[in-house]
């Protein structure tokens, strides 16, 4: 008799598919008998007491499917698992017209020939594991998870690099490769022009500068938020570098990043020296002097980075719609807001963009303080009150630790923005309206009933009330851009074109400079 | 990119809703079927279900009104999210629960006699014998020496556990509990959906005071965390706890108290749980409340309480 086994690993089909099948497989031809169930210690034991126990069904867990199949030959058993198989893939069922599941990477490199990247989107304990085997399958990979090791990091970037592969993030929310958007990404044209980014929100608001200024992207390559710590020492965004010099679509690279490490800093501007094509460096709040001494392009904030693409790639200057600051508004705004409304309060969903206004704010303001800030004295003590000048950035650890992120959920925003409203001394509140791949389908439309009631809150109190927001995303998202700014506009909304302009308006807006 | 699917949630348990409408949780789909989606919380492990709306309530359990959750596309991984009244599923599906009805599980306010007892059980035995679904304790399912075998152990352990706690041997009863955990087919295998009935009607009709001193429950939690795969264990611990889904409670109720429901409507209703899982929970339920007559405790306490 011969005995053949397959393991579905942490697998789990209903009772009643598992029943049919277990009868199915017993009456294909030539079967002796075919156990079908959870590969727990008790059904191990009646395999071995029926001397049907083999090593790979000794080495299955309590969340494994065991299969083992007993016939007169290694033929018969062999296509009996193949026709079990079958059964279960009929079970599985595509009469919805839904994709196929895969319980493992494994499984799915079989199935899935032409796949040559995975997204690990597990939870953090697990993701390293699953990233493991996924380059070692040979694919690349996107890791949305967070919660790794930088031990681990280093490893599979190493691993990674040594495989000719990439390894986005951990914590790497934005990528966009051939074409497709990656987690959150938004609609772009295609062009020539590929991005790097060690930030999510900083990468999505450069594509869409750049195709809001006539230009189009190649790829955009997320590395994670610490693959330029000292420790990763910017594996990630050099392999980036590296690829898009190789990928001939590509004929200008952006980076974009908060500072490096110095020392990672210059190993990063070296290999973009050295790449054979231009780079711009938007290394928000970073040294302009590092960069330049490299021989690269620096672009002080997101729009500039992308403005210098642009033209970098090939469109005229002159032919470009720049989106100007709108200074008459400036003047106007501050001339409806009372003496005391000298506070900016910005609550947002975009890290990078919370990073970016903040930078902007203080170049004039000493008083600003953030939830996200690196100096201790300008860092929130108690995030749910504000100070002064507060920048707050809804979507790190301090307001998404077991709940929704804000782009999901936006009720801690919602009850933030009325807080702020009844706050006489706040003269402009600014919010980010994120649209795109992944993001909510309406995200202006969930804020309206709460920015009519903060209007309301300040119109009874007999004072103005600033709402600056800035919807990131292109007019190829499926959200439409249009409606979105329309939404906002008929409650009172004042647009910022760019996340750049947001925060120079803001900054404009609550100055008491004549 | 997928649109999601709105759905509202008609009933759940008390601390699920809790959970999604304050506190709120992150979460990954551990498994995903037609009809029923588990969803493990990523901060303790805990299993939490969404079932569809033809199916009754349960413990961490929400009753959601949709046909099939695999049309949705919810799968394995899916990352989920919960909090201010929602729970959204990986971008495809957002559940609200506002207006949801509470549910809790249904605790028998009384208690029938012995005698009335032991009758209803002998009557619910013979109907399990005749309408349950061969499996696990029923042969049929397939004539083969595994099946033969399994039916076999589960009824040595089934028997040798009664045995036990009719006299009141906590250790011999966990060393039967133990080959019973894990044993047999299906997702949840016999031996594991025979401890649930065994526990829950144990729990629900001891007095009341003794639910969180019963030693042999807390062994089968003990043993089970090990024994068997994390959704057979979640129904376990609960219904070690007294925390079983309305069928099985109504069963229960039915069988041991003098309420009006008929024992044979809701043994229906449970014999119609999964494949052969609704036949073991039965046979457990029946076993459960005969192991507290055999040990005394059905006459002892019972009437006064209320």
């Amino acid at each position: 008799m011969a005995i053949k086994t397959a393991i579905k690993r942490n697998t789990y089909f209903d009772s009643v598919s598992l029943m049919s099948v277990t009868g199915r497989a017993n009456a294909v031809a030539g079967v002796d008998q075919a156990m079908i169930g959870m590969g727990t210690a008790m059904n191990k034991e009646v395999l071995q007491n029926v001397g049907m126990l083999t090593p790979e069904a000794a080495e299955a867990q309590s969340g494994d499917l065991m299969i083992v199949v007993r016939s007169a030959s290694d033929e018969i058993a062999e296509q009996a698992l193949v026709e079990i198989d079958e059964l279960f893939k009929q079970k599985g069922g595509n009469e919805s017209g839904r994709k196929m599941n895969y319980a493992t990477i494994e499984s799915a490199v079989a199935h899935v020939p032409g796949a040559n990247l995975a997204i690990i989107a597990v939870a953090g304990e697990f993701a390293s594991r699953e990233a493991r085997r996924a380059l070692e399958s040979g694919l690349h990979v996107m890791m949305f998870s967070d919660n790794v090791s930088i031990e681990d990091e280093v490893a599979l970037k190493t691993l990674a690099h040594d495989k000719g592969l990439l390894m986005m993030g951990p914590d790497c929310g934005t990528a966009y490769i051939g074409g497709v958007g990656l987690c959150f990404a938004n609609a772009v044209r295609a062009g020539n022009i590929g991005i790097v980014g060690a930030s999510g929100t900083g990468s999505q608001e450069v594509a869409a500068r750049i195709h809001d200024f006539g230009g189009g992207i190649t790829q955009i390559i997320g590395t994670g938020g610490r693959d330029l710590n000292e420790k990763v020492g910017g594996i990630m965004m050099i392999d980036g570098i590296n690829a898009l010099a190789r990928d001939p679509a590509t004929e200008v690279i952006v980076l974009v990043s908060k500072p490096p490490a110095k020392s990672v800093q210059d190993k990063v501007l070296a290999a973009a020296a050295s790449c054979g094509k231009p780079v711009v460096a938007c290394l928000l709040g970073g040294s302009e002097e590092a960069v330049t001494k490299a021989g690269l392009q620096f672009g002080k904030t997101t729009k500039e980075a992308a403005l210098k693409a642009v033209i970098r790639a090939g469109r005229k200057e002159e032919e470009i719609n720049k989106r100007a600051l709108n200074l008459p508004l400036i003047a106007e705004t501050r001339a409806k807001l009372k003496p005391e409304q000298r506070y900016i309060r910005a609550l947002l969903c975009g890290g990078t963009l919370c990073e970016e206004m903040m930078l902007i704010a203080k170049e004039s303001y000493d008083n600003v303080y953030s939830n996200i800030a690196k100096d201790p004295a300008r860092k929130l003590k108690d995030v749910s009150t504000s100070i002064e000048h507060t920048f707050i950035d809804f979507g790190d650890d301090d307001f998404t630790r077991g709940r929704p992120h804000p782009m999901i959920d936006p009720s801690q925003r919602l009850a933030r923005l009325v807080q702020e409203a009844r706050d006489p001394s706040v003269g402009v509140i600014v919010l980010d309206f994120i649209l795109g791949y992944g993001a909510h389908e309406d995200p202006a439309g969930v804020m309206i009933p709460a920015l009519v009631e903060a209007k309301q809150i300040a119109a009874t109190d007999g004072r103005h009330l600033e709402i600056l927001g800035y919807v990131l995303g292109t007019d190829l998202d499926s959200q439409s851009l249009a409606e979105q700014t329309a939404k906002l506009s008929e409650v009172g909304v004042t647009i910022a074109s760019s996340c750049t302009n947001a925060g120079l308006l803001a900054r404009g807006f609550v100055s008491k400079e004549i | 990119m997928r649109a999601h699917v709105t759905m509202q949630a008609r009933s759940g348990d008390g601390a699920f809703l809790a959970r999604v409408n304050g506190a709120a949780f992150a979460g990954v789909v551990h498994s995903a079927f037609h009809r029923a989606v588990n969803i493990a919380c990523l901060s303790n492990g805990e299993l939490h279900t969404l079932v569809t709306g033809d199916l009754d309530d349960g413990p961490n359990s929400l009753v959601v009104v949709t046909e099939d959750f695999l049309a949705i596309g919810i799968c394995q991984g899916d990352s989920v999210r919960a909090g201010g009244g929602s729970l959204a599923i990986a971008g495809k599906a957002m559940v609200n629960v506002a207006g949801a009805v509470v549910w809790r599980t249904p605790v028998p306010e009384t208690h029938c006699a012995t005698g009335l007892l032991r009758r209803r059980l002998a009557e619910a035995e013979a109907t399990i014998r005749c309408n349950g679904t061969p499996g696990g304790f029923i042969e049929g399912m397939a004539d083969t020496e595994v099946a033969r075998l399994t039916t076999r152990m589960l009824h040595e352990g089934a028997d040798g556990l009664a045995l036990a706690l009719g006299r009141g041997d906590t250790d011999a009863a966990l060393t039967h509990a133990r080959r019973l955990l894990g044993l047999g087919p299906g997702l949840t295998p016999s031996g594991d959906d025979f401890l649930t009935g065994l526990l829950a009607a144990r729990a629900l009709c001891r007095r009341q005071a003794d639910l969180g001193s019963d030693a042999f429950a807390h062994g089968v939690i003990r043993l089970a965390k090990s024994a068997t795969n994390p959704i057979a264990y979640a129904a376990i611990a609960k219904a070690a706890r007294g925390e079983v889904r309305e069928r099985v409670a109504r069963l229960i109720i039915a069988l041991g108290s003098t309420t009006a429901e008929p024992p044979s409507q809701a043994l229906a209703q449970v014999l119609a749980i999964g494949s052969s899982s609704g036949t073991e929970i039965a046979f457990g339920v029946i076993r459960g409340l005969a192991s507290l007559i055999d040990n005394g405790e059905w006459d002892h306490g019972h009437q006064d309480r209320h």
